[in-house]
């Protein structure tokens, strides 16, 4: 665990850094993918970055609203420099109306895109993954095994390090879907299909899981949603019906 | 008239949505928690009990993390030389004097500083909320702080509920995490 990292004797917040710098290489590969399968790669990075500003003023924003009370008392304190007053699912909501706004106004929001966002959204996921690694979060059950890590006072599973290597096997898959042209639509339903296999597995070693009649309801949910979304892949897979022209009929 | 075109295969993505099926139930039951899973050991991480502290306070009388179960405990490592510690020291100051009646107390743990310096500055910012001296970086140890200001809030139960790195932390933000820490 590594929550603070000295660099050049600053003290930076490791996990963030992770994320940061997971979320760089994400646009890069979102830019290189648009441009091989010609798609507005420069609108697409722009509004990829532009996100990110969209995620931090959404999360604060969530925060403060939800915490009224205390910055009525305290206004300047919502402007003030830390990484902990957000709520990350406000965050995360602006930056998606954000991104699919700004895609559909500039006229290049098709199916397409999903061509570069998906893969760019596994190398995000490694970054979340290292990030989890760094600050210790998400966490795995207790394991005496070779390669067991010590963590909160118990060598465990090292979950954060299964779901970067599940990302990258996800990446993989992508990137071949992609070279072997299968109909962008179906490689959202694959993308879908696959990060919920990897749920049900790595969730499998993960500590601290709600419970549903004694298992992890994350892993339910994680078959159901890949049944649901294997069975639209194959709908998407189904190859268009072709029109055959009646033959006239000849008289002699 | 319409033909369907049936050359592509459904079987690779049916077979799969039975191996998902099976295995992913036979996994998701193997792999569930027996017996007692919730960790209740003490550790310096969210959901966690808090490790026990037991140091000397400024006013010389021993302050202990334990004899505070009861109470809204902001556990605040800081230091003189560290300018965000310095900053959010007013903020801190202030959420306590607010929020004391509802059984709130905002302990500062220094780090490895002497009683004198201590005494100094808290006069001379006119602070008075309780302070411990981690002389020895005990409590630091087992509290994982790598770097200063570090926060932890704890509820009622004695158990982590939030921890912050870094700082200066507004007085609105201290405050609403204290509020949640007392809706529990």
């Amino acid at each position: 665990m590594l929550p603070i990292a000295r660099v050049f004797g600053l003290s930076i917040q490791a996990p963030l850094l992770a994320v940061l710098i997971g979320f760089g290489l994400a646009v890069e590969l979102a830019r290189r993918l648009a441009t091989r399968y010609n798609l507005d790669a420069n609108t697409l990075t722009n509004v990829l970055t532009n996100a990110i500003f969209a995620f931090i003023l959404g999360a604060r924003l969530g925060y403060v609203i939800v915490n009224a009370p205390s910055y009525l008392k305290d206004p300047l304190g919502a402007l003030a420099l830390n990484t902990t007053a957000m709520l990350p699912w406000a965050g995360w909501v602006a930056a998606l109306i954000f991104t699919v706004l700004s895609l559909h106004r500039k006229r290049v929001l098709t199916i397409d895109l999903a061509r570069a966002i998906l893969p760019a959204a596994c190398v995000l996921g490694m970054g979340l993954a290292v990030s989890d690694l760094l600050s210790g979060a998400n966490f795995g059950i207790p394991a005496a095994l070779p390669w067991s890590i010590d963590l909160w006072g118990a060598r465990r599973h090292p979950v954060q390090v299964y779901e970067f290597l599940v990302w990258g096997v996800i990446l993989i898959a992508l990137l071949w879907a992609n070279w072997r042209k299968i109909p962008a639509g179906a490689l959202v339903w694959l993308a879908i299909a696959l990060a919920a296999v990897g749920r049900v597995w790595v969730d499998g070693y993960r500590a601290e899981v709600p419970l549903l009649l004694g298992v992890r309801v994350t892993q339910l949910a994680g078959v159901l949603v890949a049944l649901v979304a294997l069975w639209l892949l194959e709908e998407a897979m189904k190859p268009a019906p072709t029109p055959v022209l009646n033959q006239p009929e000849v008289s002699e | 008239m319409l033909k369907t075109d049936v050359a592509y295969s459904r079987l690779p993505i049916r077979m799969a949505m039975v191996v998902v099926l099976v295995a992913g139930l036979v996994w998701t039951w193997v792999s569930r928690p027996v017996g007692s899973f919730t960790e209740s050991v003490s550790a310096a991480r969210i959901g966690a009990v808090a490790p026990d502290l037991s140091l000397q306070g400024l006013d010389g009388r021993p302050i202990s993390l334990k004899a505070l179960r009861g109470k809204s405990v902001v556990l605040n490592f800081w230091a003189t030389w560290c300018p965000p510690c310095r900053a959010e020291m007013a903020a801190m100051n202030q959420v306590q004097h607010d929020l004391a009646d509802q059984g709130v107390v905002v302990l500062g743990v220094n780090q490895l500083e002497d009683e004198q310096t201590v005494s100094r500055f808290m006069q001379a910012e006119g602070l008075s909320f309780p302070i411990a001296l981690d002389q020895a970086g005990v409590a630091a140890q087992s509290y994982r702080v790598g770097a200063l200001p570090t926060t932890y809030f704890i509820d009622r139960n004695g158990t982590i509920q939030d921890v912050v790195f870094g700082g200066p932390l507004a007085q609105a933000l201290i405050e609403s995490k204290v509020l949640s820490l007392l809706s529990r």
